[in-house]
């Protein structure tokens, strides 16, 4: 396993209960579709982000599952539904080669 | 099936949002000469959206890496170490290529990042790795605004001329298969489109580069030697001597120019 994963979320828009908000989550991983070759021609095993899973407060908001035409680095845009009490978003997201990673940013209302 | 219709409608939720953010306009030359304008000016408005948003920017990934290199972690070498904070680097980055009397060799920033980490126990391997890479765009960002300061010191002039004046050779030879040189397309040509992009006069002010074709971020190595490959020469080694000679005369073509720090291109 290489060196850890780097990830990015960032919550843009106005925050404000009861409005929506763009999450807005980068990691730069290598996602490697398996189709790819080295320098010495040996075939890249593939190794893509699979999964991506969010949460508001620990309720899971959206799934994604990624395949091999993801681009590197993996960005995906989705909108959150403010809720009153605010809270935290978090994203976790798991390899093929079995790392997994979280980030998470809180709502301030 | 649900699923996979709820998230359907949730991308193209996100696309329709880009899509308002995103200027539809179409790229349009600059008014006035061109042959002083960076990259930048020949970004496409959607590019140049992305660049300015630092949440939908992936340069933002690299340099949060740098950031964390720089300061490291408890009891872990970093480059604050002996650096400081990398504020006090503003600058640094403009110096470089500079004549290494200890390598006796031309040496650029990313040379010299490479040589740097070979003193701490975890050396750097490649000149496109992805550590060094976010550190020099960090470093680059930190002399943002600033112009190229390239000039020798006096008793290496002679020397250094020399390398400079290799340079302006390579610019001006041509090369490979196509049977062009530097000037025909950075000079003679500049506002043209090539394919499908257009022409800049190829000023290094915005490097390192995420460029998305590669989908990673590369070095002004790794992109000359990108254009050798474009006009159907023989690629030169990574870190061979002629690249930096090449990126040194760029870099006192562009003199008075400021430094852009990492820029997104095509």
């Amino acid at each position: 396993m290489s060196s850890p994963i780097l990830t990015r979320l960032a919550l843009t828009g106005q925050v404000k209960a009861g409005g929506n908000i763009e999450a807005r989550w980068s990691a730069a991983h290598p996602m490697d579709s398996g189709f790819r070759v080295d320098d010495s021609g040996r075939r890249i095993p593939k190794n893509i982000i699979h999964t991506v899973r969010a949460y508001l407060n620990d309720r899971l908001i959206m799934e994604a599952d990624l395949g091999t035409a993801m681009t590197s680095p993996v960005y995906l845009a989705f909108p959150v539904l403010v809720s009153a009490e605010g809270g935290i978003v978090k994203v976790i997201w798991q390899d093929d080669s079995g790392q997994m990673g979280e980030t998470q940013q809180r709502l301030v209302i | 099936m649900l699923r996979s219709a709820f998230l359907s409608l949730l991308f193209c939720g996100s696309l329709a949002s880009t899509a308002q953010t995103v200027s539809s306009e179409a790229f349009k030359l600059p008014k006035g000469p061109l042959n002083q304008l960076s990259g930048q000016a020949f970004l496409s408005p959607s590019l140049k959206a992305m660049q300015s948003d630092a949440s939908t920017n992936p340069i933002s990934l690299w340099l949060e890496q740098g950031r964390s290199l720089w300061t490291g972690t408890a009891g872990q070498v970093s480059c604050a170490q002996c650096h400081g904070a990398v504020e006090t680097m503003r600058g640094a980055a403009t110096q470089f290529p500079k004549w290494s009397v200890k390598q006796q060799k031309l040496i650029n920033l990313e040379d010299q990042i490479l040589t740097c980490s070979e003193r701490t126990p975890r050396p750097l391997k490649s000149l496109e790795n992805a550590e060094l890479l976010s550190l020099s765009a960090l470093l680059h960002l930190s002399s943002a605004g600033l112009p190229f300061q390239i000039s020798p010191q006096e008793e290496i002039q002679q020397r250094w001329q020399l390398e400079l004046n290799a340079g302006a050779k390579i610019f001006t030879t041509r090369m490979g298969r196509m049977n062009l040189a530097c000037t025909h397309c950075h000079d003679l040509n500049i506002g043209k489109t090539m394919r499908a992009d257009v022409i800049s006069p190829g000023h290094p002010t915005g490097f390192p580069i995420f460029k998305l074709s590669w989908q990673s971020m590369g070095s002004i190595d790794r992109r000359l030697r990108a254009c050798y490959s474009g006009v159907q020469a023989e690629v030169p080694a990574p870190g061979s001597p002629e690249l930096r000679q090449l990126e040194l005369f760029l870099k006192s073509r562009a003199q008075g120019i400021p430094i852009e720090g990492p820029s997104l291109r095509r």
